[in-house]
Protein backbone atom coordinates (compact mmCIF):
# COMPACT_ATOMS: atom_id res chain seq x y z
CA UNK A 1 0.00 0.00 0.00
CA UNK A 2 2.37 2.49 0.91
CA UNK A 3 4.92 3.65 3.23
CA UNK A 4 4.25 6.32 6.03
CA UNK A 5 6.79 8.10 8.54
CA UNK A 6 3.62 8.05 11.10
CA UNK A 7 1.06 5.12 11.17
CA UNK A 8 -2.40 5.14 9.76
CA UNK A 9 -3.18 1.69 7.61
CA UNK A 10 -6.84 1.82 6.30
CA UNK A 11 -9.68 -0.18 7.96
CA UNK A 12 -10.86 -1.72 4.41
CA UNK A 13 -7.04 -3.18 3.67
CA UNK A 14 -5.77 -5.35 6.74
CA UNK A 15 -4.39 -8.79 5.55
CA UNK A 16 -3.33 -11.81 7.13
CA UNK A 17 0.07 -12.43 6.38
CA UNK A 18 0.34 -15.80 5.93
CA UNK A 19 3.17 -18.60 5.84
CA UNK A 20 5.52 -18.84 2.85
CA UNK A 21 2.88 -21.47 0.33
CA UNK A 22 6.36 -23.18 -0.27
CA UNK A 23 7.28 -24.10 3.33
CA UNK A 24 3.73 -25.13 4.03
CA UNK A 25 3.57 -29.40 4.10
CA UNK A 26 1.00 -31.71 5.02
CA UNK A 27 0.64 -31.21 8.98
CA UNK A 28 2.24 -27.41 8.94
CA UNK A 29 -1.15 -25.97 7.26
CA UNK A 30 -3.10 -25.24 10.51
CA UNK A 31 -1.19 -22.11 12.08
CA UNK A 32 -3.04 -19.56 13.74
CA UNK A 33 -3.30 -16.67 11.39
CA UNK A 34 -3.62 -19.73 8.57
CA UNK A 35 -6.68 -20.92 9.73
CA UNK A 36 -8.03 -17.36 10.73
CA UNK A 37 -7.24 -16.25 7.30
CA UNK A 38 -9.42 -18.92 5.81
CA UNK A 39 -11.88 -19.15 8.93
CA UNK A 40 -12.53 -15.44 9.50
CA UNK A 41 -13.39 -13.07 6.08
CA UNK A 42 -12.04 -9.60 6.76
CA UNK A 43 -15.96 -8.55 7.16
CA UNK A 44 -19.30 -9.31 6.41
CA UNK A 45 -23.03 -7.39 6.32
CA UNK A 46 -26.38 -8.42 7.78
CA UNK A 47 -29.39 -6.20 6.36
CA UNK A 48 -31.06 -4.55 9.17
CA UNK A 49 -34.70 -3.43 9.09
CA UNK A 50 -35.49 0.21 9.36
CA UNK A 51 -36.32 0.93 13.26
CA UNK A 52 -35.63 4.43 15.24
CA UNK A 53 -32.49 3.14 16.65
CA UNK A 54 -31.30 1.82 13.66
CA UNK A 55 -29.23 4.78 12.61
CA UNK A 56 -25.93 4.96 10.14
CA UNK A 57 -22.42 5.00 11.71
CA UNK A 58 -23.98 3.48 15.19
CA UNK A 59 -21.38 1.18 16.87
CA UNK A 60 -23.13 -2.34 17.61
CA UNK A 61 -23.02 -5.17 19.57
CA UNK A 62 -23.42 -8.78 19.13
CA UNK A 63 -25.04 -10.90 21.75
CA UNK A 64 -25.32 -14.95 21.52
CA UNK A 65 -28.66 -16.67 22.01
CA UNK A 66 -28.15 -20.43 21.83
CA UNK A 67 -26.54 -20.77 18.57
CA UNK A 68 -27.26 -17.37 17.03
CA UNK A 69 -26.07 -14.14 17.47
CA UNK A 70 -28.41 -11.02 18.24
CA UNK A 71 -27.03 -7.66 16.99
CA UNK A 72 -28.12 -5.19 19.12
CA UNK A 73 -27.91 -1.47 20.34
CA UNK A 74 -27.63 0.04 23.16
CA UNK A 75 -29.05 -3.09 24.49
CA UNK A 76 -32.15 -3.10 22.11
CA UNK A 77 -32.31 -5.73 19.36
CA UNK A 78 -32.31 -4.63 16.04
CA UNK A 79 -31.45 -8.14 13.69
CA UNK A 80 -29.87 -11.37 14.29
CA UNK A 81 -26.71 -13.20 12.14
CA UNK A 82 -27.86 -15.78 9.53
CA UNK A 83 -26.48 -19.11 10.47
CA UNK A 84 -23.74 -19.16 8.64
CA UNK A 85 -22.29 -15.73 10.05
CA UNK A 86 -23.43 -17.10 13.40
CA UNK A 87 -21.32 -19.99 13.20
CA UNK A 88 -18.16 -17.91 11.79
CA UNK A 89 -18.57 -15.34 14.49
CA UNK A 90 -18.56 -18.40 17.12
CA UNK A 91 -15.38 -20.00 15.56
CA UNK A 92 -13.83 -16.81 15.02
CA UNK A 93 -14.03 -16.19 18.82
CA UNK A 94 -12.64 -19.39 19.40
CA UNK A 95 -9.30 -18.41 17.65
CA UNK A 96 -9.93 -14.81 19.35
CA UNK A 97 -10.99 -12.96 16.89
CA UNK A 98 -14.12 -10.45 17.13
CA UNK A 99 -15.54 -8.42 14.72
CA UNK A 100 -16.65 -5.18 15.48
CA UNK A 101 -19.84 -3.88 14.01
CA UNK A 102 -21.03 -0.97 12.82
CA UNK A 103 -25.00 0.18 10.76
CA UNK A 104 -24.07 1.44 7.53
CA UNK A 105 -27.04 2.66 4.74
CA UNK A 106 -26.53 1.56 0.99
CA UNK A 107 -29.13 2.86 -1.31
CA UNK A 108 -31.59 3.50 1.33
CA UNK A 109 -30.95 0.34 2.87
CA UNK A 110 -29.60 -0.54 6.57
CA UNK A 111 -26.91 -3.28 6.81
CA UNK A 112 -24.99 -4.20 10.12
CA UNK A 113 -20.99 -3.83 8.61
CA UNK A 114 -18.63 -6.39 11.08
CA UNK A 115 -14.79 -5.62 10.42
CA UNK A 116 -12.64 -8.42 11.50
CA UNK A 117 -10.92 -7.30 14.74
CA UNK A 118 -7.14 -8.82 15.21
CA UNK A 119 -4.65 -8.67 17.70
CA UNK B 1 2.38 17.85 22.37
CA UNK B 2 0.05 15.54 23.97
CA UNK B 3 0.23 12.57 21.03
CA UNK B 4 4.22 13.28 21.21
CA UNK B 5 4.49 12.55 24.62
CA UNK B 6 1.80 9.51 24.10
CA UNK B 7 3.88 8.44 21.60
CA UNK B 8 7.51 8.60 23.90
CA UNK B 9 5.16 6.34 26.28
CA UNK B 10 3.97 3.77 24.20
CA UNK B 11 7.65 3.99 22.70
CA UNK B 12 9.04 3.00 26.48
CA UNK B 13 6.45 0.32 26.78
CA UNK B 14 6.72 -1.48 23.71
CA UNK B 15 10.59 -1.46 23.27
CA UNK B 16 11.18 -4.01 26.33
CA UNK B 17 8.98 -6.85 23.83
CA UNK B 18 11.02 -5.88 20.71
CA UNK B 19 13.77 -8.14 20.12
CA UNK B 20 15.36 -5.83 17.58
CA UNK B 21 16.26 -3.50 20.31
CA UNK B 22 19.21 -5.97 21.89
CA UNK B 23 20.87 -5.87 18.35
CA UNK B 24 20.19 -9.70 17.34
CA UNK B 25 19.84 -8.71 13.78
CA UNK B 26 22.25 -5.88 13.36
CA UNK B 27 23.92 -4.96 11.22
CA UNK B 28 20.91 -5.54 9.33
CA UNK B 29 18.32 -4.12 11.73
CA UNK B 30 20.49 -1.15 14.64
CA UNK B 31 18.86 -1.67 17.64
CA UNK B 32 17.87 2.15 17.88
CA UNK B 33 15.20 1.27 15.49
CA UNK B 34 13.16 -0.39 18.00
CA UNK B 35 13.41 3.28 19.60
CA UNK B 36 10.42 4.40 17.40
CA UNK B 37 8.31 1.63 18.34
CA UNK B 38 4.69 2.74 18.62
CA UNK B 39 2.74 -0.61 18.32
CA UNK B 40 2.72 -3.57 20.14
CA UNK B 41 5.52 -6.50 18.29
CA UNK B 42 3.20 -9.41 20.11
CA UNK B 43 0.87 -9.68 16.66
CA UNK B 44 -0.23 -14.07 16.96
CA UNK B 45 -3.00 -12.93 13.97
CA UNK B 46 -0.14 -12.15 12.05
CA UNK B 47 -2.18 -9.32 10.86
CA UNK B 48 -0.96 -6.57 8.29
CA UNK B 49 3.41 -7.25 9.19
CA UNK B 50 5.52 -10.06 11.00
CA UNK B 51 7.05 -9.03 14.17
CA UNK B 52 10.21 -9.91 15.68
CA UNK B 53 7.68 -12.05 17.83
CA UNK B 54 6.47 -14.55 15.10
CA UNK B 55 6.79 -17.96 15.85
CA UNK B 56 7.33 -18.65 12.00
CA UNK B 57 10.08 -16.17 11.60
CA UNK B 58 12.51 -18.61 9.99
CA UNK B 59 9.78 -19.87 7.05
CA UNK B 60 9.64 -16.17 6.33
CA UNK B 61 13.50 -15.36 6.35
CA UNK B 62 14.24 -18.33 4.55
CA UNK B 63 12.06 -17.29 1.64
CA UNK B 64 13.98 -14.08 0.69
CA UNK B 65 17.13 -15.38 1.79
CA UNK B 66 17.62 -13.88 5.10
CA UNK B 67 17.62 -9.89 5.71
CA UNK B 68 20.90 -9.13 4.14
CA UNK B 69 20.61 -6.85 0.91
CA UNK B 70 23.08 -9.67 -0.62
CA UNK B 71 21.52 -9.83 -4.40
CA UNK B 72 22.60 -8.60 -7.32
CA UNK B 73 20.47 -7.08 -10.30
CA UNK B 74 21.59 -6.20 -13.61
CA UNK B 75 18.27 -4.46 -15.63
CA UNK B 76 19.63 -1.78 -17.85
CA UNK B 77 16.84 0.21 -18.88
CA UNK B 78 16.64 2.93 -21.96
CA UNK B 79 16.39 6.15 -21.17
CA UNK B 80 12.79 7.28 -19.70
CA UNK B 81 11.02 9.95 -20.17
CA UNK B 82 10.18 12.51 -16.96
CA UNK B 83 6.81 11.87 -17.49
CA UNK B 84 4.91 8.27 -18.06
CA UNK B 85 1.51 8.19 -17.66
CA UNK B 86 -0.49 5.16 -15.68
CA UNK B 87 -3.50 3.74 -17.48
CA UNK B 88 -6.30 1.94 -15.99
CA UNK B 89 -7.42 -1.49 -17.28
CA UNK B 90 -11.03 0.35 -18.44
CA UNK B 91 -8.76 3.23 -20.25
CA UNK B 92 -6.67 0.72 -22.22
CA UNK B 93 -9.10 -1.80 -23.70
CA UNK B 94 -11.57 1.54 -24.06
CA UNK B 95 -10.07 3.53 -25.63
CA UNK B 96 -6.97 4.52 -28.10
CA UNK B 97 -3.58 5.43 -26.45
CA UNK B 98 -1.87 8.72 -27.45
CA UNK B 99 0.31 7.93 -30.34
CA UNK B 100 3.69 9.79 -29.30
CA UNK B 101 3.97 8.57 -25.77
CA UNK B 102 6.11 5.76 -25.85
CA UNK B 103 6.40 4.77 -22.04
CA UNK B 104 2.80 3.68 -20.56
CA UNK B 105 2.41 2.73 -16.96
CA UNK B 106 -0.13 0.21 -15.67
CA UNK B 107 -0.47 -0.86 -11.66
CA UNK B 108 -0.82 -4.50 -10.42
CA UNK B 109 -4.60 -4.72 -9.95
CA UNK B 110 -5.41 -4.05 -13.68
CA UNK B 111 -3.70 -6.88 -14.77
CA UNK B 112 -5.99 -9.20 -12.14
CA UNK B 113 -8.82 -10.62 -13.71
CA UNK B 114 -9.97 -12.21 -10.70
CA UNK B 115 -9.11 -12.92 -6.99
CA UNK B 116 -10.00 -10.21 -5.17
CA UNK B 117 -13.60 -8.32 -4.64
CA UNK B 118 -14.38 -5.49 -2.69
CA UNK B 119 -17.08 -6.73 -0.38
CA UNK B 120 -18.96 -5.19 3.34
CA UNK B 121 -16.27 -2.30 3.50
CA UNK B 122 -13.18 -4.05 2.83
CA UNK B 123 -11.33 -6.13 -0.03
CA UNK B 124 -11.34 -9.63 0.43
CA UNK B 125 -9.49 -12.22 -1.82
CA UNK B 126 -11.06 -15.36 -3.15
CA UNK B 127 -8.90 -18.66 -3.59
CA UNK B 128 -7.79 -18.08 -6.95
CA UNK B 129 -5.87 -15.69 -9.03
CA UNK B 130 -6.58 -15.15 -12.55
CA UNK B 131 -4.25 -12.38 -14.77
CA UNK B 132 -5.53 -10.36 -17.98
CA UNK B 133 -2.37 -12.31 -19.81
CA UNK B 134 -3.55 -11.42 -23.10
CA UNK B 135 -4.13 -7.51 -22.04
CA UNK B 136 -1.62 -6.40 -24.39
CA UNK B 137 -2.69 -8.70 -27.46
CA UNK B 138 -3.58 -5.73 -29.36
CA UNK B 139 -1.42 -4.02 -32.19
CA UNK B 140 -1.86 -0.49 -30.98
CA UNK B 141 -0.06 -1.73 -26.96
CA UNK B 142 2.47 -3.94 -28.82
CA UNK B 143 4.26 -0.46 -30.08
CA UNK B 144 4.42 0.58 -26.73
CA UNK B 145 7.24 -0.15 -23.72
CA UNK B 146 4.80 -0.64 -20.47
CA UNK B 147 6.02 -0.32 -17.50
CA UNK B 148 4.60 -2.69 -14.39
CA UNK B 149 4.45 -1.00 -11.01
CA UNK B 150 3.41 -3.64 -8.64
CA UNK B 151 1.82 -1.89 -6.07
CA UNK B 152 -1.73 -1.14 -4.62
CA UNK B 153 -3.47 -2.36 -1.59
CA UNK B 154 -1.53 -4.52 0.77
CA UNK B 155 -4.90 -7.74 0.29
CA UNK B 156 -3.81 -7.51 -3.07
CA UNK B 157 0.21 -6.89 -2.86
CA UNK B 158 0.60 -10.00 -0.02
CA UNK B 159 -2.13 -11.96 -1.77
CA UNK B 160 -0.04 -12.25 -5.31
CA UNK B 161 2.79 -12.94 -3.56
CA UNK B 162 1.75 -15.56 -1.21
CA UNK B 163 -0.12 -17.22 -4.23
CA UNK B 164 2.99 -16.28 -6.92
CA UNK B 165 4.29 -19.93 -7.69
CA UNK B 166 0.61 -21.30 -7.66
CA UNK B 167 -0.64 -18.46 -10.05
CA UNK B 168 2.12 -18.42 -12.67
CA UNK B 169 2.61 -14.73 -11.93
CA UNK B 170 6.29 -14.45 -13.01
CA UNK B 171 5.46 -16.78 -16.12
CA UNK B 172 2.52 -14.57 -16.78
CA UNK B 173 4.62 -11.22 -16.84
CA UNK B 174 7.07 -12.47 -19.06
CA UNK B 175 4.26 -13.86 -21.28
CA UNK B 176 2.55 -10.49 -20.91
CA UNK B 177 5.73 -8.84 -22.30
CA UNK B 178 5.89 -6.13 -20.29
CA UNK B 179 9.25 -3.72 -20.87
CA UNK B 180 9.99 -3.63 -16.95
CA UNK B 181 8.58 -4.48 -13.89
CA UNK B 182 8.80 -2.82 -10.41
CA UNK B 183 9.90 -4.51 -7.46
CA UNK B 184 6.76 -4.94 -5.10
CA UNK B 185 5.64 -1.73 -2.86
CA UNK B 186 5.27 -4.32 0.24
CA UNK B 187 4.09 -1.49 2.69
CA UNK B 188 6.56 0.58 5.74
CA UNK B 189 4.29 2.06 8.31
CA UNK B 190 6.92 3.75 11.14
CA UNK B 191 6.18 2.79 14.68
CA UNK B 192 5.88 -0.76 13.61
CA UNK B 193 8.28 -3.75 14.70
CA UNK B 194 11.63 -2.87 12.68
CA UNK B 195 11.67 -6.43 12.04
CA UNK B 196 8.91 -5.91 9.72
CA UNK B 197 10.25 -2.95 8.00
CA UNK B 198 13.49 -5.18 7.61
CA UNK B 199 11.60 -8.06 5.94
CA UNK B 200 9.59 -5.53 3.76
CA UNK B 201 12.31 -3.90 2.57
CA UNK B 202 14.20 -7.50 1.60
CA UNK B 203 10.85 -8.77 0.30
CA UNK B 204 10.48 -5.87 -2.82
CA UNK B 205 13.99 -6.45 -3.34
CA UNK B 206 13.60 -9.95 -3.29
CA UNK B 207 11.02 -9.42 -5.98
CA UNK B 208 13.14 -7.88 -7.84
CA UNK B 209 15.52 -10.50 -8.52
CA UNK B 210 12.89 -12.93 -9.13
CA UNK B 211 11.74 -10.90 -11.72
CA UNK B 212 14.77 -11.15 -13.35
CA UNK B 213 15.36 -15.19 -12.92
CA UNK B 214 12.38 -14.90 -14.61
CA UNK B 215 13.72 -12.76 -17.78
CA UNK B 216 12.47 -9.46 -17.13
CA UNK B 217 14.17 -6.04 -16.74
CA UNK B 218 13.48 -4.47 -13.27
CA UNK B 219 13.06 -1.38 -11.06
CA UNK B 220 14.11 -1.80 -7.40
CA UNK B 221 11.24 -0.73 -5.49
CA UNK B 222 13.03 1.54 -2.49
CA UNK B 223 11.15 2.61 0.88
CA UNK B 224 13.16 4.08 4.10
CA UNK B 225 12.08 4.92 7.01
CA UNK B 226 14.96 6.15 9.01
CA UNK B 227 18.68 6.93 8.07
CA UNK B 228 19.77 3.23 8.90
CA UNK B 229 17.56 2.16 5.80
CA UNK B 230 19.04 5.05 3.59
CA UNK B 231 22.48 3.53 4.49
CA UNK B 232 21.94 0.19 3.71
CA UNK B 233 20.19 1.28 -0.12
CA UNK B 234 23.40 3.33 -0.70
CA UNK B 235 25.72 0.30 0.03
CA UNK B 236 23.33 -1.46 -2.18
CA UNK B 237 23.79 0.76 -5.27
CA UNK B 238 27.31 1.04 -4.71
CA UNK B 239 27.53 -2.53 -5.44
CA UNK B 240 24.81 -2.77 -8.42
CA UNK B 241 26.08 0.16 -10.27
CA UNK B 242 23.98 -0.98 -13.02
CA UNK B 243 21.21 -0.20 -11.52
CA UNK B 244 20.53 3.11 -12.95
CA UNK B 245 16.34 3.50 -11.74
CA UNK B 246 14.26 2.74 -8.99
CA UNK B 247 10.99 3.67 -8.10
CA UNK B 248 9.16 4.81 -4.71
CA UNK B 249 5.32 5.14 -4.15
CA UNK B 250 4.64 8.07 -2.86
CA UNK B 251 0.85 7.82 -3.25
CA UNK B 252 0.26 8.47 0.77
CA UNK B 253 2.73 11.48 0.68
CA UNK B 254 0.03 14.42 1.90
CA UNK B 255 1.01 16.07 4.47
CA UNK B 256 4.00 18.26 5.31
CA UNK B 257 5.57 15.67 7.21
CA UNK B 258 5.29 13.22 4.94
CA UNK B 259 6.49 14.85 1.85
CA UNK B 260 9.74 16.48 3.16
CA UNK B 261 10.73 12.63 4.37
CA UNK B 262 10.55 11.82 0.81
CA UNK B 263 12.49 14.66 -0.36
CA UNK B 264 14.90 13.96 1.91
CA UNK B 265 15.54 10.30 1.49
CA UNK B 266 15.08 10.34 -2.03
CA UNK B 267 17.77 13.55 -2.16
CA UNK B 268 20.36 11.49 -0.15
CA UNK B 269 20.32 8.79 -2.57
CA UNK B 270 20.79 10.53 -5.40
CA UNK B 271 22.99 12.69 -4.20
CA UNK B 272 25.04 9.87 -3.23
CA UNK B 273 24.85 8.10 -6.20
CA UNK B 274 25.41 10.41 -8.64
CA UNK B 275 24.24 7.76 -11.68
CA UNK B 276 20.56 7.19 -10.02
CA UNK B 277 17.59 8.46 -11.13
CA UNK B 278 14.01 7.71 -9.36
CA UNK B 279 10.80 7.60 -10.45
CA UNK B 280 8.14 8.69 -8.42
CA UNK B 281 4.73 7.44 -8.51
CA UNK B 282 1.97 9.16 -7.35
CA UNK B 283 4.03 11.96 -6.29
CA UNK B 284 2.50 15.46 -6.32
CA UNK B 285 3.68 17.17 -8.86
CA UNK B 286 3.86 21.38 -7.49
CA UNK B 287 6.31 19.53 -5.04
CA UNK B 288 8.82 18.59 -7.43
CA UNK B 289 10.76 21.66 -7.17
CA UNK B 290 11.53 21.02 -3.61
CA UNK B 291 14.05 18.46 -5.04
CA UNK B 292 16.43 21.38 -6.36
CA UNK B 293 18.97 20.56 -8.79
CA UNK B 294 18.45 16.98 -8.35
CA UNK B 295 15.30 17.34 -10.58
CA UNK B 296 16.49 16.18 -13.90
CA UNK B 297 17.23 13.17 -12.26
CA UNK B 298 13.57 12.44 -11.33
CA UNK B 299 10.57 10.75 -13.53
CA UNK B 300 6.78 11.48 -12.48
CA UNK B 301 4.46 8.41 -13.35
CA UNK B 302 0.48 9.09 -12.55
CA UNK B 303 -2.72 8.51 -13.28
CA UNK B 304 -3.89 12.31 -13.24
CA UNK B 305 -4.62 12.47 -17.12
CA UNK B 306 -6.91 9.48 -17.10
CA UNK B 307 -8.43 10.56 -14.73
CA UNK B 308 -9.03 14.02 -15.31
CA UNK B 309 -9.97 12.93 -18.63
CA UNK B 310 -12.72 10.38 -16.88
CA UNK B 311 -14.24 13.81 -15.44
CA UNK B 312 -14.68 15.66 -18.67
CA UNK B 313 -11.81 17.74 -17.86
CA UNK B 314 -9.03 19.18 -20.09
CA UNK B 315 -5.30 20.30 -19.12
CA UNK B 316 -3.84 22.95 -20.99
CA UNK B 317 -0.49 23.57 -20.27
CA UNK B 318 0.44 27.76 -20.32
CA UNK B 319 4.15 28.14 -21.11
CA UNK B 320 4.02 31.79 -19.94
CA UNK B 321 2.70 30.96 -16.65
CA UNK B 322 4.42 28.12 -16.57
CA UNK B 323 0.75 26.60 -15.42
CA UNK B 324 -1.74 23.81 -16.01
CA UNK B 325 -5.02 25.00 -16.35
CA UNK B 326 -7.78 22.68 -16.20
CA UNK B 327 -11.46 23.43 -18.31
CA UNK B 328 -14.61 21.20 -17.73
CA UNK B 329 -15.52 20.47 -21.51
CA UNK B 330 -18.74 18.79 -22.95
CA UNK B 331 -18.43 15.72 -25.13
CA UNK B 332 -20.66 14.22 -27.83
CA UNK B 333 -19.24 11.17 -28.55
CA UNK B 334 -18.13 9.80 -25.42
CA UNK B 335 -15.53 7.12 -26.75
CA UNK B 336 -14.03 8.86 -29.40
CA UNK B 337 -13.40 12.07 -27.94
CA UNK B 338 -12.59 10.69 -24.59
CA UNK B 339 -9.34 9.07 -26.93
CA UNK B 340 -8.88 12.61 -28.47
CA UNK B 341 -9.18 14.03 -24.71
CA UNK B 342 -6.46 11.46 -23.57
CA UNK B 343 -3.97 12.01 -25.81
CA UNK B 344 -4.10 15.62 -25.62
CA UNK B 345 -4.16 15.50 -21.34
CA UNK B 346 -1.32 12.97 -21.84
CA UNK B 347 0.70 15.57 -24.49
CA UNK B 348 -0.20 18.73 -21.56
CA UNK B 349 0.78 17.02 -18.34
CA UNK B 350 3.53 15.21 -19.85
CA UNK B 351 4.82 19.65 -21.20
CA UNK B 352 3.98 20.75 -17.40
CA UNK B 353 6.23 17.94 -15.45
CA UNK B 354 8.80 18.66 -17.92
CA UNK B 355 8.48 22.10 -17.87
CA UNK B 356 8.83 22.02 -13.92
CA UNK B 357 11.73 19.50 -14.05
CA UNK B 358 13.76 21.35 -16.42
CA UNK B 359 13.23 24.81 -14.58
CA UNK B 360 16.72 25.91 -12.92
CA UNK B 361 16.97 26.95 -9.63
CA UNK B 362 17.20 30.63 -8.75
Amino acid sequence: MGQKKNSGRKVKDQPIIKIPSIKISGNDIGHLPELIADTCIPSFEEPLLESPLVKENIRIDLSSRGENYLIMVQGSEIGMLSKRNSIRVSECLRLKVKYMGTIVKKKDKYYARFIRQTD
Amino acid sequence: MQGLLGKQISSLFFLDQCLTATGMYMPFIHSDEAKEITKPCYNPHRSNIVTCNDKYIQAFLEEVGGLDFDLELASKLDRIPPYIPIFDYNSLINYELPHDTEYVGITLKDIIKSGFFYRAGTIQESNKIQYRSTLFNSIDLKSKKIILFLSGEDTIIEGVWHKKKHSNFFETLLEMGFYAVAGFNFSLFGGECPFSHALNLKKSLFSSYLLEKYGLKTIPHVYALNQFHIVRWIAWFKQNPSIRYFTTNCQMQKDEIEIKWIVEFISKLLIEIPWLHVILQGFNAGCLCRFGDLKNRIHLTNKRPVKYTMGNKQFTFSVNRSKLIVDAIKLNNQCTNHSNLMSVNVVEYSKYVEAILSKRQV
